[in-house]
């Protein structure tokens, strides 16, 4: 499976934000969109998984371009998963246990998934009675990340996995996409952390200025700068 | 083109404007509230939502729907728990010819009020809001109780679109069995998030300074004269008669 943009623009109310964006995520891979704060990773990553149409434009997930049947999106909400960046936009259940059904009840698949061991998957045994919204960040993303798991797609989009987290949840983020891609998931995630992008990534692209500047399998400091990912400033003084 | 609310109400357009606009709500809302007939309440509604539509469109005004999410449980319980003359009978609950009119004597008196609230909600920056009730000698302490409401009411609205947005990714319209799952499920949290998101908010100004009055200037101009007099005729009108 593979997600396409092609010519993509998108406008909010005050600003154009998509200006033409031309991009490919291919199956089997973990790509990596970066690109500084507001570079508009968000708005694209949301595009393919039908929660934004662009103004013009196509989205193309396997081939065949995002329309408003509602059968179509169904399909495809269920094959391209999608981890809100903070997980309290996610979450809605008043417990874990029923926001990681929440997904397979709506695709009918509530039978076939064990929750618990869903929750093992992302290190969260035994929590299923708890309050996602009493839990940490980290914990919070885990329970988000849980719940798109158990709607077993083929594609997950993550929406900067690791905003937020210390050092250690991080890590544990890592190992976390290792383990899905070895289970044979595609992974298109977006960070403004270049070391995380060329860390977890096959491929790697960069957002800015509403368009695809640049592509590759990996990304020198030189390229990093020149396009705003500014990583390594702080570690400079 | 894609807004949140802010930006609804930074392009808003409406036809009366300014402090007026505020004085007009006010006054309508009371009118409204206050009716003895549901016809003066049906009129409120239907000239409110015109103004609201030319203000800001169609489309920003499906939040006013939330609201209702939070009558309809109230009203299920007044219908059968009114005393009276039992029309239809569900094991041991009744529904009661009393019980339907105060149903509908509620649902048109909380509708229309829900309606002329969103009008000034759709199409006026809180900062107008709250000028305008300060330059009209309202105390300060209900001054900030109604910008605590009217901040609460956006914060609804932004919260159920957070949430339904987060449906929607998981397939939570997908059919109409889903449609009602996820509506029971988002109204089941949506109103326990608000207020944690109000609380937040509510921390994070007093963080910046803030001590029970909120710095606020607003659209000194006001316009629509013309048609907020006719709008309180009418209203006043069908009160009389």
């Amino acid at each position: 499976m593979t997600l396409v943009a092609e010519d993509v623009r998108f406008a909010y109310a005050d600003r154009d934000v998509l200006q033409g964006v031309d991009f490919t995520a291919l199956e089997g891979e973990v790509t990596a969109l970066l690109g500084p704060n507001g570079a508009g990773k968000s708005t694209l990553l949301k595009h393919f998984n039908g929660l934004l149409r662009p103004d013009s434009g196509r989205i193309l997930v396997d081939g065949n371009r995002i329309t408003d049947d509602q059968a179509q999106l169904r399909e495809i909400r269920s094959r391209v998963g999608f981890v809100f960046q903070n997980p309290e936009n996610q979450l809605l259940a008043p417990t874990v246990r029923q926001d990681v059904s929440f997904g397979p009840r709506n695709i009918d698949t509530a039978d076939e998934v064990d929750i618990e061991a869903t929750l093992a998957r992302v290190g969260l045994d035994g929590a299923g009675n708890r309050h996602p919204h009493t839990m940490s960040n980290g914990e919070q993303k885990r329970v988000a990340l849980a719940g798109v798991l158990a709607m077993d797609p083929d594609y997950i989009v993550m929406d900067e996995p690791t905003a937020g987290l210390d050092g250690a949840g991080a890590e544990r983020f890592v190992g976390l996409i290792e383990e899905l891609v070895d289970a044979g998931v595609s992974i298109l995630l977006s960070t403004h952390h270049v070391g995380f992008g060329k860390a977890v990534a096959d491929r790697l692209a960069v957002l800015k200025g509403g368009q695809i500047v640049y592509e590759g399998d990996t990304i020198g400091r030189d390229t990093a700068d020149r396009y705003g990912l500014r990583t390594w400033a702080l570690e400079r003084r | 083109m894609h807004k949140t609310l802010e930006g609804v109400q930074q392009s808003a357009t409406p036809a009366i404007r300014g402090p007026l606009q505020v004085y007009l709500v006010v006054l309508a809302l009371g009118l409204t509230v206050t009716a003895p007939s549901r016809l003066a309440q049906v009129i409120a509604a239907a000239v409110f939502l015109g103004l609201a539509i030319d203000a800001v469109g169609v489309r920003p005004l499906r939040w006013l729907a939330v609201p209702v999410f939070f009558l309809i449980p109230g009203l299920a319980i007044i219908l059968v728990t009114t005393p009276g003359h039992g029309l239809i009978e569900f094991g041991p609950l009744t529904i009661t010819q009393g019980g339907v009119k105060t149903v509908l004597d509620t649902l048109t008196r909380s509708g229309a009020s829900i309606i002329v609230l969103g009008f000034l909600i759709a199409s006026t920056p809180v900062s107008t809001v709250i000028a305008t009730l300060r330059r009209a000698g309202l105390p300060s302490v209900l001054v900030e109780l109604l910008l605590y409401v009217y901040r609460a009411i956006g914060t609804v609205f932004v919260e159920a679109e957070r949430m339904q947005t987060a449906a929607k990714a998981r397939v939570g319209y997908s059919n109409r069995r889903a449609k009602i799952r996820t509506t029971k499920l988002i109204a089941s949290t949506l109103f326990l998030r608000t207020i944690d998101r109000v609380t937040h908010l509510d921390e994070a100004m007093r963080a910046r300074g803030y001590a029970g009055k909120a710095p606020a200037t607003a659209e000194a101009e006001s316009h629509g004269y013309g048609l907020s007099i006719g709008i309180l005729a009418v209203l006043l009108g069908v009160r009389i008669l």
